[in-house]
């Protein structure tokens, strides 16, 4: 028997995963946002300004960062209890099967599902306001970069959410939020040190400046464009990396 | 089966919960694990489930280190704690989503031990009773398959034909080839099932041994005088009289009172430790 990966069990362990951390309520959730986006076309004035509204891709935004976090920041909820943590860490499969099920029904699996159904229920939206109200939303445009800048800190940001739901036993999602505001904080501050002030003004140091606003620049030098990537890189995909590697080996050393 | 050696275990530093026991437990066994309360019954449990990790020594449990729990190990392994959290589903449907997880698992003995508890499969678990609950959890490991079944309290919530179901279909389960350890103060409950008792006592292993050698050396009688003092071993009154543990000097068969041993091992363990012929931990 293979101890560390064999698909069947993996298959089964995802499966387990996937029914007991139900998907519904998010949707429900979801389903709010049509009826929010209709509530604010009637305060707006003219269809030409909704027709350009980011209005559609904010609430998305908004919605998969705060849904996200909580759907990652629960996927390890069963181990705040002895009981569900006894048969959680009992359940026979591989500390790498079960994490993996739980790390691509957060990273993968939840965002698709509600990439999709998003899309759907903008289209019914779309074509009911356009039939009843001569209006329709912009759609997404699924390629821009504000899109893949988003999904970005999605991404980078869901690591934090996933550890935060194992770290702490209660209230993990929210003492985890409060914990990565605070940290946020203080190392932005640091990396302003320098420039003068010490706050969430314009005034950025040259390093901030470089990194947050020329990241998409076609225009960079090739030596800046490697020093942002660099900077990118150590600063945030290796810690984002390095945090979600870590819920692996800490879930393979979890007891009671 | 199951062998501990110099096993520690603390959860916080240089307070140790166990320190440095020895266990051997075979296959083909239900052992009762007694002790007083915070002694150590249910870390016990949960070291050899591999829920916690002992701090020095070792364990192996058919070969394997619990610690790693690799699949090989989990599969033969059933845990039933004091505490569960189930999912808000049918017992059917609890079933049906970790019962694939068991190679073993039997749903002919699934579904007699749910007649027997009389459960109904449809029923959502979120509707029922801990008592009931606890039925489902011991009706599933009892049809898990597992080759080691670990019950901590497995009596707590159950009526009492419950208690005597649960009796049943255990003793009906256990084979050559499997073994079961019960962690429990309710003694009496679960008597009749124990072919070897270990007692906890101070982090040590007060006692180990079987229930067929203890009866060999060892009776319970209830008087209305106190028999010879060079027989008895420890008394406790009772309205009308006295409940006597008493050396088996002429190898009378008889049942033990278990509560009554346990008492005096709290008690006077030297006393009792000195009337039986082996070695023990004390």
């Amino acid at each position: 028997m293979n101890n560390t990966f064999d698909v069947r069990r993996f298959v089964q362990v995802f499966r387990l995963s996937w029914q007991n951390q139900p998907i519904l309520p998010y949707l429900v959730l979801l389903g709010m946002i049509p009826l929010l986006l209709f509530f604010f076309f009637i305060d707006a004035h003219g269809a030409y300004v909704n027709l350009q509204s980011e209005t559609p891709f904010l609430m998305f935004n908004v919605y998969l960062c705060a849904c996200g976090w909580l759907h990652a920041g629960l996927a390890y909820s069963e181990l705040g209890k002895t009981g569900g943590a006894a048969r959680s860490l009992m359940l026979p499969a591989s500390a790498l099967e079960k994490w993996l099920a739980k790390s691509l029904l957060v990273g993968v699996v939840f965002p698709f599902i509600i990439w999709l159904t998003y899309n759907l229920l903008f289209e019914v939206f779309g074509w009911m306001s356009l039939h009843w109200m001569a209006f329709r939303y912009r759609s997404i445009d699924w390629g821009s970069g504000d899109v893949k800048i988003s999904l970005f800190i999605f991404y980078m940001s869901l690591p934090a959410a996933y550890a935060s739901g194992l770290a702490w036993k209660r209230l993990g999602v929210l003492k985890g939020l409060v914990f990565f505001v605070v940290l946020f904080i203080v190392l932005f501050q640091l990396a302003l040190i320098g420039t003068g002030g010490f706050s969430f003004g314009m005034e950025k140091s040259a390093l901030l400046e470089q990194v947050s606003m020329s990241y998409y620049d076609p225009q960079l030098d090739t030596h800046t464009q490697v020093l942002v990537r660099l900077f990118w890189m150590i600063g945030v995909f290796i810690p984002s990396f390095l945090l979600l590697l870590s819920t692996y080996f800490f879930t393979r050393e979890r007891t009671l | 089966m199951i062998d501990v050696q110099s096993m520690s275990f603390s959860y916080r530093k240089n307070r140790p919960v166990l320190d440095r026991i020895n266990l051997q437990m075979e296959a083909g066994g239900v052992y009762g694990v007694l002790g007083a309360n915070g002694v150590g019954k249910t870390t016990l449990l949960h070291l050899l489930g591999g829920l916690l990790f002992p701090t020095a020594g070792n364990i192996s449990v058919d070969g394997k280190k619990p610690m790693l729990r690799q699949p090989s190990f989990l599969e033969q392994v059933y845990y039933v704690p004091v505490e569960f959290d189930l999912p808000r589903v049918t017992v059917q449907a609890y079933q049906k989503r970790y019962a694939p997880f068991y190679p073993h698992f039997s749903i002919t003995s699934w579904l007699h031990a749910l007649e027997t508890f009389r459960l109904a499969a449809d029923a959502s678990l979120s509707d029922l009773s801990f008592g009931q609950k606890k039925k489902v959890i011991l009706s599933f490991a009892i049809a898990s398959g597992c080759q080691i079944l670990l019950f901590d309290e497995p009596t707590d919530g159950l009526d009492i034909p419950s208690k005597d179901s649960f009796r049943r279909l255990l003793s009906a389960r256990i084979d050559e080839q499997r073994l079961a350890i019960i962690a429990t103060h309710h003694v009496h409950d679960v008597a009749m099932l124990l072919d070897h008792l270990i007692v906890l006592k101070a982090q040590h292993v007060l006692l180990e041994s079987s229930l067929e050698q203890l009866t060999t050396h060892l009776r319970t009688v209830t008087t209305v005088q106190l028999p010879d003092a060079d027989e008895l071993l420890y008394s406790e009154r009772i309205p009308g009289g006295h409940h006597c543990l008493l050396r088996n000097t002429q190898g009378q068969e008889g049942p033990l009172d278990l509560e009554l041993l346990f008492k005096a091992l709290q008690s006077h363990p030297e006393i009792i430790q000195n009337s039986l012929p082996y070695e023990q931990h004390i």
